[in-house]
């Protein structure tokens, strides 16, 4: 049996000028999800029902949108929290039940937002609150400007981008995290293909290397430190324009540039091992083996 | 005859060399198979024609001037995957196909002739141009930037002070490192490493314009 709407409720409470939200829709499995929400923290759980949830509180002169009841099962929802000032976008906190299959985008303001065990696709948006991801879904794509953006799980593609947030992956098959001068610290985890590149932000590397794995590190002044494991068969391409490269992962010595600037490093592989890029204009270039 | 080959064997047949073995049986099918000696010939005509074809094609200017337009409508508009519309997807299609071909052809002739990574920043005499390849790349991330900017400008005061200091002061962190970049290719244009630096750094910086364009809500 189809689950109907459940219930809609808004009540004021003036203790703490908030009002309680709660909303709920029987969906598909791999419903679209897209949430607006100007609150102060938001979470968003996968769970095993064909179903989404919306429940919290929001300052209470927020204007609530969160769709309208349907006796069918939906393939969409889009719902909106608007905040009447900044002040009551940073009150209140939100939980998103969704199906764990769901697709969610979700932008907010200066929310946590925490998400945990959708296996689907994720969309988050922050500008100054932080996003941390638990589990793996398929697709994730994360954006924050100041906030750090963690992801505790390993997704089959990734894409984070952030300003001035730190970055911490855990791997996945197709990786991409990008900053300006935060820094980026994959550990914990294996990786197939992995893109990483700052400005000034430091990398930090020491994901094992699944066959055949393409990494490439690039930065313009930040530091970038690798951790290979001393019997990965991997081949490593190393340059820096006017840095230096300091190899004890292999006997391989760098070779430093006319003018005494700048350095290379290339090491060969073997036909199934990985590849690794390392470039940087004058950061330091660190390889370690473990 | 039913047997006829497949379109697979007809194009190992078309690339490959006359008598060479892994051909000979789908050759002595052809023989006998005028159906097949037919698809054989325009396939072979077709891979004749293709091979005349520009390695690159440079985007005509309207392209960039309608992706530069779609550019302010997703700004607007802030659409994610599931809202994508047909003509969406060509555009996007279109800044793949475009910034790829930019980022390829900026990549690849820096690297004609052996990047020498230390020589990168030798001294030189006087400072010279950009070479033309990498001007012209230089050109197209700037328009970038100026429609980005100007886009962000108009909703600079829907963000929140604090927001706009975090993309003012990436933005000088950009600017300075590509600006860095820049003159180093200067004295050594043909380093492939540098190029690449170059072309990232204004990537980056015309990202983050982007997302800080999508923060501002719409008026």
């Amino acid at each position: 049996m189809l689950l109907g709407m459940l219930a809609v409720a808004l009540a004021a409470n003036p203790l703490r000028a908030q009002k309680k939200v709660l909303a709920g829709y029987a969906t598909t499995p791999t419903v679209s999800v897209r949430l607006f929400a100007a609150v102060g923290s938001m979470q968003v759980i996968g769970w095993d029902r064909d179903s989404v949830q919306v429940s919290g509180t929001v300052a209470s002169d927020s204007h609530v949108e969160l769709g309208v009841p349907r006796s069918t099962r939906v393939e969409g929802l889009k719902m909106f929290v608007e905040a009447k000032s900044e002040q009551g976008g940073r009150e209140g906190a939100l939980t998103l039940h969704v199906p764990r299959g769901a697709r969610v985008w979700l932008k907010t303001g200066s929310s946590r937002i925490e998400v945990t065990d959708v296996t689907g696709g994720l969309d988050l948006n922050v500008v100054g609150g932080s996003i941390t991801v638990h589990g793996s879904p398929r697709e994730l794509r994360a954006e924050s400007m100041d906030g750090a953006v963690t992801v505790d799980g390993t997704p089959e593609w990734m894409r984070v981008k952030t300003a001035t947030g730190d970055i911490v992956l855990r791997g996945g098959q197709n990786i991409g995290a990008s900053t300006i001068s935060g820094s980026i610290d994959a550990e914990g985890g294996a990786v197939d293909h992995a893109t990483l590149e700052t400005t000034t932000g430091a990398i930090r590397f020491a994901l094992d290397l699944a066959r055949g794995a393409t990494v490439q590190m690039e930065t313009h002044s930040g530091p970038i430190d690798v951790q290979l494991s001393r019997k990965a068969d991997v081949a490593v391409d190393a340059a820096t324009v006017t840095g230096t490269i300091e190899n004890s992962w292999s006997r391989m010595r760098p070779v430093v540039g006319g003018e005494s600037r700048g350095m290379t490093l290339a090491t060969q592989g073997g036909i199934s091992g990985g590849r690794v890029v390392l470039r940087s204009f004058k950061g330091r270039i660190v390889l370690r083996g473990s | 005859m039913t047997d006829h080959l497949t379109f697979d064997e007809l194009c190992d047949v078309a690339d490959a060399p006359t008598g060479a073995p892994a051909a000979s049986a789908a050759r002595e099918h052809l023989a006998t198979c005028a159906d097949c000696e037919e698809e054989l010939a325009a396939i072979t005509a077709l891979s004749a024609e293709t091979a005349l074809l520009p390695r690159e094609i440079a985007p005509p200017a309207e392209v960039w001037t309608a992706i530069r337009a779609e550019l302010g409508v997703r700004a607007a508009t802030q659409p994610r995957w599931w809202e994508s519309s047909s003509v969406r997807l060509l555009a996007a299609g279109l800044v793949i196909a475009v910034s790829s071909s930019a980022l390829t052809m900026l990549a690849t002739r820096a690297r004609r002739e052996p990047a020498s990574v230390a020589t990168a920043v030798a001294p030189a005499p006087a400072p010279r141009a950009l070479p033309a390849h990498l001007a012209s790349a230089e050109r197209g991330y700037a328009r970038d930037v100026e429609e980005l900017r100007r886009a962000l400008n108009e909703r600079r005061d829907s963000l929140s002070a604090s927001t706009v200091a975090t993309v003012e002061q990436s933005l000088r962190v950009a600017d300075s490192a590509i600006a860095e970049a820049r003159e180093a290719l200067e004295r050594d244009p043909a380093n492939g490493v540098l190029a690449e630096i170059f072309a990232s750094n204004y990537e980056r910086k015309i990202d983050l314009l982007r997302r800080a364009t999508e923060l501002a809500p719409r008026t």
